[in-house]
């Protein structure tokens, strides 16, 4: 994969700089509000607060990230981008010179709270949650949303056409949520270079992601052509930051000149420069040119100023207790884990609702291998062509075709008929775990008979059950272990709930360590009462006798 | 739905290599751990009971959950003595079945390696045979590939189903791949269990 940042087109570049510089220069002559404390003066000596230091130091330190074109990248060792001329224009306003550090999603609040930059402009969402962790500068800059993207082919237009389909998504979104909501078969990937090249590949189809991170890829010619937006959902405004604790009026100088650069046009013309969509910004242009946002006092009007985006997630009556458990486990022996499907309300939901599917799932798939098993052994046995050949068959492409293609198959025909539910799904799960092992199990007694009546012994089913027991069992057995692969078709059984939950709460190890032990439990429990029945069968068969 | 055929069925047999590139590395490793496990069963005391509670406890794991937890439970990279091991989807699949076939491997070995105490022979020489079954079981097993975005042949099958329009198209599509695996496998099927009676005729002549 090439660097994405050379991609971006030079001369667009080099357009948009110039007219931060023009910008900036404007600016500079024309910043009134805030008189300039002049380095070396007794003001600066100890600086009362971020402003103060920032205009004593004659410099703004922005922390940027250097991966994200066409909003922050790198060319040579020059930052280049749409978020560097808005900080460009920024310090421009305050009379100083912006100084550029590289932040990333993970570390930029932290850098900007512990001092090491005084402002982080940083392709970052403003959160009610993160209200508390830095001083967010208003207005908004920019508003991205989620955007599902796929194969131009695919006929989905809205979230409602998400239901039973597979939508790729890197984990610890939010956003995650409300597509396992809507019934999306979530698949995992750990960052976004990875989605993106698994929908490149073919290897899936839809994928949800910021519609920022899109924005390049759609620059592409290759990705445009086999890709479009399918549609977008939750908006999330974009906030520059500075610290809490003393940058109170930095904030305020710097959201007075962002609501100037939006009211003139200048942000949109930058982000036109630069290949960002402008939809957002066309309107925070008509809101900042007209009243009530003319006045001084808009800043602070919420008819001017879009509230933070509530993205946390409603916690569950014993949240707290779960994470002093978790703390608990950590302090004693030095293990970190992280209960997430105990601590919110929609992951509690899946998780129960995991388990009584997934128990739902395997109960049913013995019985139906039982059944299948004995169903198959009296056909293939059956005097009658006509009943023999067509079991045959089954069992010939029971035998050859991957389980996991056959779930799909009995899926398409269920959606065929018009039934698309969990439990209807639960059902066609059922019939074919019992189909691809109970034909196996009954070919195995069907044979048994057959050895017993060329040995001129009793052959009926009775007998051919008793003499295939094991394989039997080992049938059954293979079909627990194989009840995981339901989820393919939409069942909502716990691999499918635990995957959904890790989505969201971004955390995998021990919600996927937890699944495997829970399988692991149910096939012990199949696997033990297995072995009490053919124990009992060979007591039945000796009569008691030891 | 023809149309698409001229485009799909290449992509669908060069996935079907995918689908045997991870079983045969999946029987390897199988053969790899299992053999040594099937001695060490052998032995008495506590190495063979600890070989018999490890091989218990990977036959209990699903394949498929075992395939998701690979992936998103251990970390992206893991070190291997001088080697960075990268857990990507493809090895994810590779390591889940790799455990079923150490299972398979050992229980086998073992009752191979028992028969032919025994004297019996042919019972153990039909070991080989049963191993080139299990490879084959494999290779559809390995369609659970599809689950985490490795691109096999149920992979391919998928993509071009979403790309068709209309169930009828969809549903034929899905009976073509049906009827080709069936006719691969039973073919397999057909070749090994030939191979089988002859050997068995061969070993009674003997």
């Amino acid at each position: 994969m090439p660097e994405p940042g050379r991609r971006c087109g030079r001369a667009a570049r080099r357009a948009a700089a110039g007219a931060a510089m023009a910008l900036a220069t404007l600016l500079a002559a024309a910043q009134p509000r805030v008189a300039p404390a002049a380095a070396g003066s007794s003001a600066c000596a100890a600086p009362a607060d971020a402003l103060a230091r920032v205009r004593c130091g004659g410099e703004l330190r922005v922390g940027v990230r250097n991966d994200y074109p066409p909003f922050a990248a790198r060319d040579g060792d020059t930052p280049v981008g749409f978020e560097i001329d808005l900080a460009r224009a920024l310090a421009a306003g305050l009379g100083v010179r912006p100084v550029f550090s590289t932040v990333t999603p993970a570390n930029r609040i932290a850098t900007v709270g512990e001092g090491r930059v005084d402002l982080v402009l940083a392709t970052m969402g403003h959160t009610v949650a993160r209200d508390g962790e830095a001083r967010f500068v208003r207005p908004h800059y920019y508003q991205s949303r989620t955007v599902v993207v796929g194969d131009r082919r695919r006929a989905i237009t809205a979230m409602a056409g998400v239901a039973g389909q597979t939508v790729c998504v890197t984990v610890g979104n939010n956003t995650n949520a409300e597509l396992a909501e809507r019934g999306a078969r979530l698949m995992l990937f750990a960052n976004v270079q990875q989605l993106v090249d698994q929908l490149e590949s073919g290897a899936c189809s839809l994928a949800a992601q910021d519609d920022s991170l899109f924005a390049f890829h759609f620059l592409r010619p290759a990705f445009a052509a086999r890709h479009d937006v399918k549609f977008g959902f939750s908006p999330l405004p974009w906030g520059m930051a500075v610290r809490s604790e003393d940058g109170a009026a930095l904030a305020e100088a710097l959201g007075h000149t962002l609501r100037g650069l939006h009211a003139d046009g200048t942000l949109l013309r930058l982000a036109r420069a630069h290949g960002v969509d402008t939809a957002f910004l066309e309107r925070e242009q008509a809101r900042w040119s007209a009243p009530p946002c003319l006045d001084e006092a808009a800043l602070a009007d919420p008819r001017c100023v879009a509230a933070p985006h509530d993205n946390r997630l409603q916690p569950t009556p014993f949240a707290a207790e779960v994470a002093r458990f978790e703390a608990w486990v950590k302090a004693r022996w030095d293990v970190e884990m992280t209960l997430a499907m105990l601590k919110t309300r929609i992951a509690l939901d899946l998780f129960l609702q995991g388990i009584v599917f997934s128990l739902l799932l395997v109960a049913g798939a013995v019985l139906a291998t039982v059944g299948t098993s004995l169903a198959f052994a009296a056909g293939l046995g059956a005097s009658s062509r006509w009943l023999r050949w067509p079991l045959r068959l089954l069992l010939m492409t029971a035998q050859s075709t991957p389980l996991v293609l056959l779930m799909l198959f009995a899926g398409l025909l269920a959606s065929a008929w018009g039934a698309s539910s969990a439990l209807t799904a639960l059902a066609t799960a059922i019939v074919v775990l019992g189909l691809f092992n109970g034909s196996n199990g009954g070919q195995a007694i069907a044979e048994a008979r057959a050895a017993l009546r060329r040995a001129g012994a009793p052959a009926g089913l009775r007998d051919g059950v008793m003499h295939a027991r094991a394989q039997l069992a080992a049938f059954v057995v293979n079909a627990t272990r194989g009840s995981p692969a339901a989820s393919i078709i939409g069942v909502p059984e716990l691999l499918s709930a635990q995957t959904d939950i890790a989505s969201f709460s971004a955390e995998r190890t021990t919600t996927f360590t937890l699944l495997l032990l829970f399988y692991m439990a149910v096939v012990s429990v199949v696997v033990a009462l297995g072995q009490r029945w053919q124990a009992r069968l060979a007591e039945a068969d000796t009569g008691g006798a030891p | 739905m023809t149309e698409v055929l001229p485009e799909f069925l290449p992509r669908f047999v060069a996935a079907l290599g995918v689908n045997v590139g991870i079983a045969a590395a999946a029987v390897a490793c199988g053969l790899l751990v299992g053999l040594p496990l099937a001695a060490a069963r052998l032995l008495p005391g506590w190495a063979g009971r600890t070989a018999s509670a490890l091989v218990a406890l990977l036959r209990s794991a699903p394949t498929f959950v075992v395939m998701f937890f690979l992936l998103n439970a251990l970390p992206r990279g893991i070190a291997l003595g001088p080697w960075q091991l990268a857990m990507t989807p493809w090895l994810s699949v590779v390591l889940s079945l790799a455990i079923y076939a150490t299972a398979y491997v050992c229980d086998n070995a073992l009752e191979a390696a028992q028969q032919w105490r025994r004297g019996s022979r042919l019972a153990a020489m039909l070991f080989p045979m049963g191993l080139v079954r299990a490879f084959f079981v494999m290779v559809l097993s390995s369609g659970f590939g599809a689950a985490v975005g490795v691109i096999e042949a149920t992979t391919v099958t998928l993509r071009q189903l979403e790309a068709l329009d209309g169930t009828g198209a969809r549903l034929a599509l899905m009976a073509l791949v049906v009827a080709m695996f069936v006719l691969l496998f039973q073919g397999v099927y057909a070749l090994i269990e030939r191979l089988r009676r002859r050997l068995v005729a061969r070993m009674a002549g003997a």
